[in-house]
């Protein structure tokens, strides 16, 4: 191969390349092909807590998830004891904002969605919407933990655990404080726990649409 | 060829650094309506109304195109989760400047006026609709009309009117009550320039069909995904690659026959 043609192929190569630039406009191949990845500006977030092994003392908090100052819209599961009777979690699950000041901090118990379907005897499993519009709790929520205010330890099981997963930041406390002041000792034990499963109609909360 | 490099980088440079100036600022209007029955009643939901990419000018080939879309969004005010199920329209309103506003009784006695336009969602984006438009100097206004679904549990209708904020003078009198803030008026882009006398500028206005005009500035903020899609930015990255890699090709060939 003369030189002329070993410039004139790296000529073509380096065009080549160029078209394939121009026609992919910056999207890369890489290992991660089959990930659709993000929409939009937002990097959805998960946490994951194994609960299993653990004791929560009377008035004890655990915190799971702290966004500040970004309050966020997401996903919230958890597997923990419950009472049998109203499913209501031993532990009381609470969100909102928890502020440097007391001034700057409110808090409310999240309305949850027991799931009997993935349940046990002494482990409930429920759901949540973070933040609900319909059924009360935070409107805007940057962090969530759990606090004991059963008055009695509360001891984990194998499998029970709390998972958070954030799709959307909703704005930021910076820009959009809360006006008013509720602090966890504010709070009584007792989330409200909804049931789509039961024969009930009354206790399936706002949002749920009934198929006839 | 390090001047053909460099001149590659600086075009994409140029593009890059363009595409991060394509950022929605958010002078606006807003209003708050409540839910008036139903489970949801007393919730409130937030109605904001502006034009995309703000500040907005009229089109001017070669320079800006001019397309600032009639945008609303729609949130739950206690949350700001995006509420999507809005069923809107709009009539809209221009003036060609503030003495044609001043002039007239009414909103219906614009120079221009356009009724019923679908004030579509945007795919995607829940909570977001616009109105395609590309805007001429002037005093813009909008009365937005229909009924927005509040996640299930309720509607709240709405047929508000607002119009932009001029800085020639006072255009509230046709406002319906409850807006705050405004979107500003949309000013001629020669306000702008800087040196104000561009001569380049100017020429490119006077020929039409000029191949300038086709990368005229986009200014259409809504879209989904990252900005770096679509054949358009395709383009403005490969070329100036294709051109580099010709260069370098050209000259590395040329240098190759004067050895011989």
């Amino acid at each position: 191969m003369t030189d002329n043609a070993k410039h004139l192929r790296l000529l073509l190569i380096a065009a080549g390349l160029a078209a394939i630039g121009a026609v992919y406009g910056g999207t890369v191949f890489a290992s991660h092909s089959f990930e659709a990845g993000v929409s939009g500006n937002t990097i959805p977030d998960n946490t994951h807590v194994r609960l299993d092994g653990l004791t929560l003392p009377a008035g004890g908090v655990l915190p799971l998830y702290d966004a500040s100052p970004n309050f966020v819209s997401g996903h919230f599961l958890m597997r923990a004891p419950c009472d049998p009777d109203t499913h209501v979690p031993y532990v009381t699950v609470i969100a909102g904002h928890v502020d440097e000041s007391a001034h700057g901090t409110y808090v409310d118990k999240m309305p949850l969605y027991y799931i009997l379907h993935a349940s046990t005897a002494d482990s409930c499993v429920y759901h949540a919407h973070m933040p609900d519009p319909l059924n009360g709790g935070a409107p805007k929520i940057t962090d969530v933990a759990l606090v004991n205010l059963s008055g009695e330890s509360v001891s984990f099981g194998p499998g029970d655990a709390a998972d958070i997963n954030v799709q959307r930041v909703l704005g930021s406390m910076s820009s959009a404080p809360y006006d008013e002041m509720k602090l966890p000792a504010d709070l009584e034990h007792g989330n409200p726990v909804f049931d789509l499963n039961d024969e009930n109609p009354d206790n399936d909360g706002l949002g749920f649409v009934h198929e006839e | 060829m390090t001047k053909a490099i460099m001149a590659a980088i600086l075009s994409i440079a140029l593009v890059s650094g363009y595409a991060a100036i394509l950022q929605p600022a958010f002078a606006h209007a807003h209003t708050t309506l409540a839910v008036p029955d139903g489970p949801a009643a007393g919730h409130e939901i937030q109605l904001v109304l502006g034009h995309t990419s703000e500040p907005t000018f009229g089109a001017k080939p070669g320079v800006h195109d001019g397309k600032h879309n009639m945008e609303v969004r729609i949130s739950d005010a206690a949350t700001s989760l995006p509420v999507s199920g809005a069923s809107l329209k709009a009539d809209k309103y221009y003036f060609k400047d503030i003495r044609s506003f001043n002039r007239a009784s009414s909103a219906e006695r614009a120079d221009e006026v356009v009724k019923g336009v679908t004030v579509g969602g945007v795919f995607g984006e829940p909570g977001h609709y616009v109105a395609r438009q590309v805007q001429k100097e002037g005093i813009y206004g909008y009365r937005v009309y229909g009924t927005i679904n509040y996640f299930g549990e309720g509607t709240v209708p709405i047929d508000s009117t607002i119009f932009c904020k001029s800085a020639d003078g006072d255009t509230t009198k046709f406002n319906s009550p409850g807006w705050t803030g405004s979107f500003g008026c949309t000013e001629d882009v020669n306000d702008i320039l800087f040196p104000k006398r561009n001569n380049d500028v100017t020429r490119i206005g006077t020929e039409s069909g000029s191949a300038i005009q086709q990368v005229a500035v986009g200014t259409d903020v809504p879209q989904t995904g990252s900005k770096a899609s679509g054949p358009a930015y395709g383009l403005l990255i490969g070329l100036p690659l294709a051109a580099a890699a010709g260069v370098f090709g050209w000259r590395s060939l040329k240098r190759k026959g004067d050895g011989q």
